[in-house]
């Protein structure tokens, strides 16, 4: 009884809304039934109050249905107390109990499940597809705070995976493969070299996976496509959405580096085991353990020192549209601001930070200029620009050498900041002057804060118009376009950098300073870092038709693309190509694509190549025999072949060119005559890159449409893959040109799942995916290697090849026992390698592959839900069968001829007394040999699954919203990176080693539509 | 449409190709590419379609009468010359010889005395360099009669060129691997065999030395290169000098088991015949042989720009300011130290010499002061300090610093001993100069012929070359600038090694001298020795020999390189040398 009362105290709303709804439920169904009928009326719109047509209305007790008409009105006649539902498909499913006369109803926007998916130049029914394709929708993509797009496509489709080596604000570094490729970027159907874009202009993003999809592209087939639609006006009042947002970054996790004092004691141990005298003496350990000297014995965080913990992410995006019977807009404006990690110096009037800002603006304008004749207009505009420090050097800057924001450096900050112990020298001397030493002559805090800065911007602009015109008066659904699409890109550097010179107190006395490097003149250079143009035009004609029960659809189309970059000649494909889909009542399918394709970077007479694909379905589903099978909505099986073609031929390869060389000083006073040389050795019989693509395929739809389903399997076989020979012999004289050699065999599954129900006003939805990749080397040109487990053949591609390790030598007795080592004689704590051959030497015979960087199992878990005002969504992201080798100043301790960090895993070196538990060799002093080959000893487990994104929003009820004249108000919170278990969590599986630290974001915004 | 300029759409491969299609196809196409080459109407494209400026008509011009852009592919091959300083990281060849070691620690040249070379662990492995320059040169040999020089007999010239560098690739090749492939004059394509087979060695030797006599008769002779913008060409002078130290090394014993006397008498020959020239002649001072651009010794120098690298690559690692800094790569060993004789000429283990060891560095051959920074010495208006603990050895376990408590100081100006910062100076590398030449006439002579007549002969040599030193003939009975009038052609020989070790040290002839002598499995067992220095309280120093390196040296097969693993995987017709 006690329980029980604490029960209903604790929960008094709930009981109390139970206890309210079911007396009234009971009241209306027993009591009262004839005397509450109602006749319900109202109208049904979006969230931006546009009335939605087609909703149905149904009453929940009885079934009873009606829909909306075109101005989103309804009537029906229920009981008071009856439960309304509201669906239409693309949106949230609401539930609302009839209790007045007027109910409006808006209701919001589901992930869509569309009738029709994007193909290449297209739309295909989802009902008669026969490629292999997936697609995400805008509400996915702007959950994403992120400043490219790449990284908001991580773990949502099947096939595709992303890989970021990098969280610098401008420069992420984010690759993106699909089947294993990197592919072709296509925006609105035009070749677009383009991830910094913002996914509010985005209506979709679809990846073409398998060869059929694909095949049009001729010879850029084989490697899949990344296909992005962009959003366009649609017929009704002006639509605004408004929504700005802020976020916090952080660095996900740093490299964790000793203390001075037990740097000091590791440094000292290290030399004992190279049989050297201490370096620090117990007074200096002394110092170190008790801070009391910070002048002579330093100990600087210098990741604390120059890193900030946090930085500000915010993102303003304005986009409207609308349109009337002939003209229909989309307008987009996009800023969004990341600023860097680096922490600043307020005596600087300019900003040394790794910033980031962007802003964007796209319209796509569509125009009825006559019934038949559609003018469609696209215009995109973007500045990106990004700033980094100066660094150490004259003329250089901390993470370029000189050009353009995606470029890292060797002087990358963060190869310092891993290489500089904490008691290398103090941040500043007594006197304020920056401090260093002979040895470390680049001051951290100097590096980020007293070295000028380095701007670099750049500049977009693309434009497409087309003109599309049906011809239904020749016959009817026969339709010709035409599109041009012109782009270019322009990029500056603006370099003020300048030099410092760093001290060192060179004894007691506090007056006599060694000075180090030089206080430089500020360098005051722009320079044009880069330009490129791109022009695409594009004719097409198609037919869409039927027949009776014959379903003709056909596409014909010539393009040509031409794409230069810099002062080099234009590279320009030309492909005429068509596709010609076939189906008998839906039922049996069948589709045919050609494409004869040139580029001109072949010799003149075999530029061009041909390339077809086909395929066939069966929608069993639609058989007779099925027809009454209430749980199966869809069902076809799919198979499709495909022989496609990948241009990858450089620059004019087939022709011999000489370039420059070296130069030599002849002459008493010495005068350099620039050298020529001969260029690489010429290949005038290099063509194209070339595929068997096969991709068998099921789709399902079950349980009303609540559950679909897609597996795909597919084997392709690259073969004339660009390579070098191996039996390239230096008696050539020459370096040896790309042949196409290779044959290599890409495989792999892929399921995508996707099930959404609604419990009442609970609408969710889960959709995992899963897929693998395999990519096998079939044939390579390979040397000579004496024993099976070195050869290439039969190994993935990207292999790393090295030695096997077998634990750490614990004894002069197990290292007298073992095989011999090339050139090096082992002690106790050093790695032991397997003797693979048995010749008792442990050499370059005994090297095998290693286990592999390329994941071979990915997956993503995408899953929400919506209630009443509230959403949420999470997606899981992951890999499976990844291994990281780590190496470098990062993972060893004293690298840099002792001059280097030692890490919180250095900790875990072998000793004696730590024989059975250690986790790293012995230390020694720079580099040692024997345990910093490769080996399998340093592969770390680099499996790992992200929290990648989550989100959580509130949408204020209607009422509210109406009375600030507003259509929707809502409130958003969300966060990238949130959550990341793996076999590596030393620092991060995706950027580790030391590169800019991946960003977690969290963030918070608000979404004002008009 | 400037797309369609590009002319893909030509009507000719359009037409060739399509006929290959199936009849609907070719139907479609028809019509679209109508509509297409309505298009494009093309006639020469408005910009270039394929890089055409840069082909091989653009280098060997058939109108370009001086030459000009040939003569660039011509100094392309040049610059692939030897060139002997920090070349192997940052350390010098002689870095692996008992002349000196790396001072750092960690690196690649210690392959050569640790025992860590191998096939696959290659240092210095020129092969693929050399393969390119003799490329090159056949490419220019095969190219160059189309171009219609207007200076008479230049083309000889410059053919004659093509082939001396050529020839100097081979010996490179030669003297580390012994027998290499012979291209001849072929340049060879993506088709062609590239799995050759090593020529032998007597075959390598007869096409160098037959290149040698063919061209030093018709190559550019020495006496006319008064043009100034030609100097640093090679000459016939250079073909002379090339056959000298080939053939040296053909006498030695690594290349001579049997010690066959006509060998050697042929090397003294060759060495005669540069000399017989008379038109090169050793210079005044020592030093100018190296900080001069043109002088009278060099044969043959690698011609670099000015620069002061050198300095800063060499000089002591206690010099750190911004353009008079030293990273001090090169730690000279105790042994090289000791082999400088006192000025009087005395080697210091002779009584007679006035050596002290507690005052090491005083009194010595002036090449010493040349070659070596030891403790005390002046550079850059301050006194080197490589006593323990100095500025120049400051001792901390990390540092890059002399192992041996010297530095090397050869090549670098001498102006700088007193200068507060470097300029720009001549640094070129000696790869003939005449007292190498002298050596060799001087070494092959003694081993020619035991008799008297022809140990005279090389003894003149050496005293010319003492001489020059510095090292006066002195009074004393019996004894002539240091050496002994009467030796046997033991003691010749051994006079003579010494002397090239310490006139020569430094320039790349050490390191291949104890392999041809077939010492290096002597010297470079063992261990090579440095000199700890400690300073007193009183300023005085004390000085203590130490062992710097221990080394090793496999006489079984290190002789010769090993050819790297990755070319012999590559040819199965290439055969390892014994050992590796």
């Amino acid at each position: 009884m006690l329980f029980s009362l604490t029960v209903y105290a604790v929960c008094p709303s709930v009981a109390n809304a139970n206890t309210i709804r079911v007396k009234s439920h009971v009241t209306g169904k027993i009591g009262f039934t004839k005397n509450h009928r109602l006749e319900v009326t109202g109208t049904v719109t979006d969230n931006f109050g546009n009335p939605l047509f087609g909703v149905r209305v149904s009453i929940k007790e009885t079934g009873t249905s009606v829909s909306t008409d075109k101005n989103g009105k309804y009537k029906i006649s229920a009981v008071e107390g009856d439960i309304l539902i509201f669906t239409l498909n693309g949106y949230l499913v609401k539930e609302v109990e009839a209790n007045q006369a007027l109910l409006n109803i808006s209701l919001g926007e589901s992930q869509k499940r569309q009738a029709t998916t994007p193909v290449l130049y297209g739309e295909q029914s989802v009902t008669t597809n026969l490629q292999s394709t997936s697609t995400v929708y805008n509400n996915d993509l702007i959950k994403v705070p992120v400043a490219g797009i790449n990284n908001a496509l991580s773990g949502r489709l099947a096939g595709l995976y992303t890989l970021q080596s990098s969280g610098r604000p401008g420069a992420d570094g984010t690759s993106i493969t699909v089947r294993g490729n990197t592919p072709l970027v296509l925006v609105n159907g035009v070749p677009r070299d383009y991830s910094s874009i913002d996914p509010e202009e985005i209506e979709s993003v679809t990846i073409l996976k398998d060869g059929l999809s694909t095949v049009m592209l001729g010879q850029q087939s084989s490697n899949s496509v990344v296909m992005i639609t962009t959003r366009k006006g649609e017929v009704g009042k002006q639509r605004i959405s408004l929504t700005a947002q802020a976020g916090l970054q952080s660095a996900i996790k740093l490299p964790q580096p000793l203390g001075a004092f037990d740097y000091a004691t590791l440094y000292n141990e290290a030399l004992a085991n190279d049989g050297k005298a201490p370096r620090f003496s117990a007074a200096d350990l002394n110092a170190w353990a008790n801070g009391s000297d910070p002048v002579f014995h330093p100990d600087v965080d210098w990741y604390g020192t120059i890193l900030k913990p946090n930085t500000v992410f915010s993102r303003y995006n304005l986009n409207t549209y609308g349109g009337g019977n002939s003209t229909r807009y989309f307008l987009d404006v996009d800023y969004l601001n990341q600023s860097g990690i680096l922490k600043q110096d307020d005596q600087n009037t300019y900003s040394t930070n790794t910033d980031y800002k962007r802003y964007l603006v796209r319209t796509n304008i569509d125009i009825d200029i006559t019934p038949t004749t559609l003018l469609n207009l696209n215009l995109f505009g973007r500045i990106q620009s990004g700033n980094q420090p100066g660094g150490a050097g004259a003329n250089t800057a901390i993470f370029t050498t000189g050009t353009t924001l995606s470029n890292f450096g060797g002087n990358n900050i963060f190869a310092q900041l891993a290489a500089t112990p904490n008691n290398a020298y103090p941040v500043f001397n007594p006197n304020g002057s920056l401090a260093g030493s002979s040895d470390y002559q680049t001051n951290l805090w100097g590096a980020t804060t007293r070295s000028g800065y380095f701007y670099n911007s750049t500049r977009d602009v693309s434009a497409d118009i087309s003109l599309r015109k049906t011809l239904d008066n020749v016959t009817k659904g026969l339709w010709v376009k035409a599109l041009a699409s012109f782009n270019t890109s322009v990029s500056e550097n603006i370099i003020r950098t300048k030099q410092y010179a760093v001290y060192k107190l060179a004894g007691t006395n506090p007056d006599v300073y060694q000075k180090f490097g030089v206080d430089g003149q500020q360098i005051n250079l722009s320079t044009n870092s880069g330009q490129s143009r791109n022009l695409f035009v594009d004719f097409s004609a198609g037919l869409d038709k039927t027949y009776g029960n014959h379903s003709i659809n056909a596409l014909l189309k010539y393009n040509s693309q031409s794409a230069q970059t810099a002062n080099q000649i234009p590279m320009i494909f030309s492909n005429l190509s068509g596709r010609v889909d076939y189906n008998y009542k839906e039922k049996y399918l069948a589709e045919v694509a050609l494409s004869y394709s040139g580029l001109n970077r072949y010799e003149e007479g075999n530029r061009f190549g041909f390339f077809y694909g086909f395929g066939l379905g069966w929608n069993i589903a639609k058989e007779d025999f099925l027809k009454d099978t209430k749980w199966l909505n869809a069902l076809k099986v799919r198979a499709n072949y495909a022989y496609t073609g990948n241009a990858n031929a450089g620059y004019f390869a087939y022709k011999q060119y000489y370039v420059t060389g070296a130069s030599y000083n002849y002459g008493t006073t010495p005068t350099a005559i620039t050298g020529t040389i001969e260029g690489t050795l010429a290949n005038p019989k290099i063509t194209w890159e070339k595929a068997n693509q096969y991709n068998l395929g099921i789709d399902a739809t079950l349980f009303n449409n609540k559950l679909s389903i897609a597996a795909d399997y597919f084997n392709n076989e690259n073969f004339d893959l660009i390579q070098t020979r191996g039996r390239s012999s230096a008696l050539l004289g020459t370096a040896y040109p790309a042949e196409n050699i290779g044959i290599s065999r890409y495989s792999g599954v892929e399921f995508d799942l996707k099930y959404s129900n609604n419990v009442g006003n609970f609408n969710y939805y889960i959709a995992p995916n899963v897929f693998s990749l395999q990519k096998i080397i079939q044939y390579q040109d390979e040397i000579d290697r004496p024993y099976p487990w070195m050869a290439r053949t039969g190994q993935r591609e990207d292999q790393t090849f090295g030695y096997i390790a077998d634990g750490l030598f614990q004894n002069q007795a197990e290292i007298n026992a073992g095989a011999k080592i090339q050139g090096y004689s082992p002690v106790p704590g050093d790695i032991k390698y397997k003797d693979l051959n048995n010749d008792g030497i442990i050499n370059e015979l005994d090297i095998q592959s290693l286990k592999n960087n390329n994941p071979i199992w990915f997956y993503g878990l995408n899953l929400g839900f919506s209630y009443k005002g509230f959403d949420f969504s999470a997606l899981l992201q992951g890999v499976q069968n990844r291994y990281i080798y780590v190496s470098g100043s990062t993972e060893w301790a004293f690298q840099n001829n002792g001059l280097g960090q030692a890490f919180e895993q250095n900790l875990g070196r072998w000793t004696p007394a730590t024989a059975a538990v250690a986790t790293q060799p012995r230390l020694t002093i720079g580099s040692n040999p024997n345990n910093e080959v490769t080996s399998s000893y340093w592969l770390h487990d680099g499996s790992y699954v992200r929290l990648k994104n989550i989100e959580l929003g509130y949408t204020l009820p209607k009422p509210l919203t109406n009375k600030l004249k507003l259509a929707s108000i809502r409130f958003f919170v969300n966060a990238v990176n949130a959550v990341t278990l793996s076999g590596y969590d030393r620092v991060d599986p995706e950027v580790y080693g030391n590169g800019y630290p991946l960003q977690r974001v969290v963030n918070a915004g608000l979404n004002v539509k008009f | 449409m400037i797309v369609l300029k590009g002319c893909l759409w030509q009507p000719s491969p359009l037409k060739t190709n399509y006929k290959q299609m199936k009849i609907k196809i070719k139907e479609i196409v028809g019509v679209l590419a109508i509509t297409i080459i309505g298009f494009s109407a093309c006639k020469k494209p408005l910009y270039e379609t394929e890089p055409t400026s840069q082909d091989i008509t653009y280098v060997f011009d058939k109108t370009d009468s001086l030459g000009i852009q040939a003569k660039t592919f011509l100094a392309d091959i040049y610059s692939y010359l030897p060139n002997g300083y920090n070349r192997i990281g940052n350390d010098v060849l002689d870095a692996a010889s008992d002349d000196a070691i790396s001072s750092s620690p960690a690196s690649t040249i210690e392959y050569f005395v640790n025992g860590r070379i191998s096939a696959v662990a290659t240092v210095d492995n020129s092969w693929d360099n050399n393969y390119r320059t003799i490329r090159k040169a056949n490419i220019f040999l095969a190219n160059i009669d189309v171009v219609p020089l207007n200076q008479k007999g230049l083309k000889v010239y410059w053919k004659s060129e093509a082939r001396i560098l050529r020839a100097i690739a081979y010996f490179e090749l030669i003297k580390r691997f012994g027998g290499v492939p012979l291209l001849g004059d072929r340049v060879l394509g993506l088709d062609d065999n590239i799995q050759l087979p090593r020529n032998t060695y007597a075959e390598c030797l007869k096409y160098v030395v037959d290149e040698c006599d063919a061209l030093k008769a018709i190559a550019r002779p020495d006496n006319t290169l008064a043009a100034d913008e030609d100097y640093g060409r090679v000459t016939q002078g250079v073909a002379l000098a090339l056959k000298a130290r080939i053939l040296l090394y053909d006498a030695s014993p690594l290349n001579n088991p049997t010690n066959d006397l006509t060998k050697w008498a042929s090397a003294a020959q060759a060495a005669k015949d540069v000399m017989n020239l008379n038109i090169f002649s050793l210079t005044t001072a020592y030093t100018s042989v190296f900080n001069t651009r043109k002088n009278s010794e060099v044969i043959l120098a690698y011609q670099r720009a000015v620069t002061f690298d050198l300095e800063t690559r060499n000089a002591p690692v206690g010099y750190t300011a911004t353009n008079a800094s030293g990273a001090g790569y090169t730690s000279p060993t105790q042994e090289l130290v000791d082999a400088f004789d006192m000025s009087n000429g005395r080697a210091i283990s002779d009584p007679a010499s006035g050596y002290n060891a507690a005052d090491p560095y005083t009194g010595r051959d002036p090449r010493f002061y040349r070659t070596i920074f030891h403790n005390n010495a002046k550079w850059l208006n301050r006194i080197i300090q490589t006593y323990d603990g100095g500025l120049d050895r400051p001792g901390s376990a990390v540092n890059v610093q002399t192992r041996t408590g010297y530095y090397m100081r050869k090549f670098l100006n001498e102006t700088f001993e007193s200068a507060s910062v470097y300029s720009n100076q001549t640094h070129n590398f000696p790869i003939f100069r005449y007292a190498e030449i002298l050596l060799n006439y001087a070494e092959a002579m003694n081993e020619a012929a035991d008799n008297a007549v022809n140990r005279t002969e090389a003894f003149n040599q050496l005293k010319t070359l003492r001489l020059r030193a510095g090292i006066a003939i002195g009074s004393t009975v019996g004894y002539q600038h240091g050496l002994k009038a009467t030796m046997t052609q033991a003691e010749m020989r051994e006079a003579i090694r010494h002397e090239r070790r310490v006139e020569m040290a430094f320039e790349e002839q050490r390191f291949w001298d104890i392999r041809r002598w077939k010492i290096a499995g002597t010297v470079l067992n063992g261990t090579l020795h440095g000199m700890q220095i400690i300073k007193n309280a009183n300023g005085s120093f004390s000085y203590t020999q130490t062992n710097a390196l221990n080394v090793s040296f496999d006489a079984s097969k290190m002789y010769r390189y090993p050819i790297a693993a990755s070319e012999v995987n590559k040819n199965r017709n290439l055969t390892q040398n014994p050992g590796w």
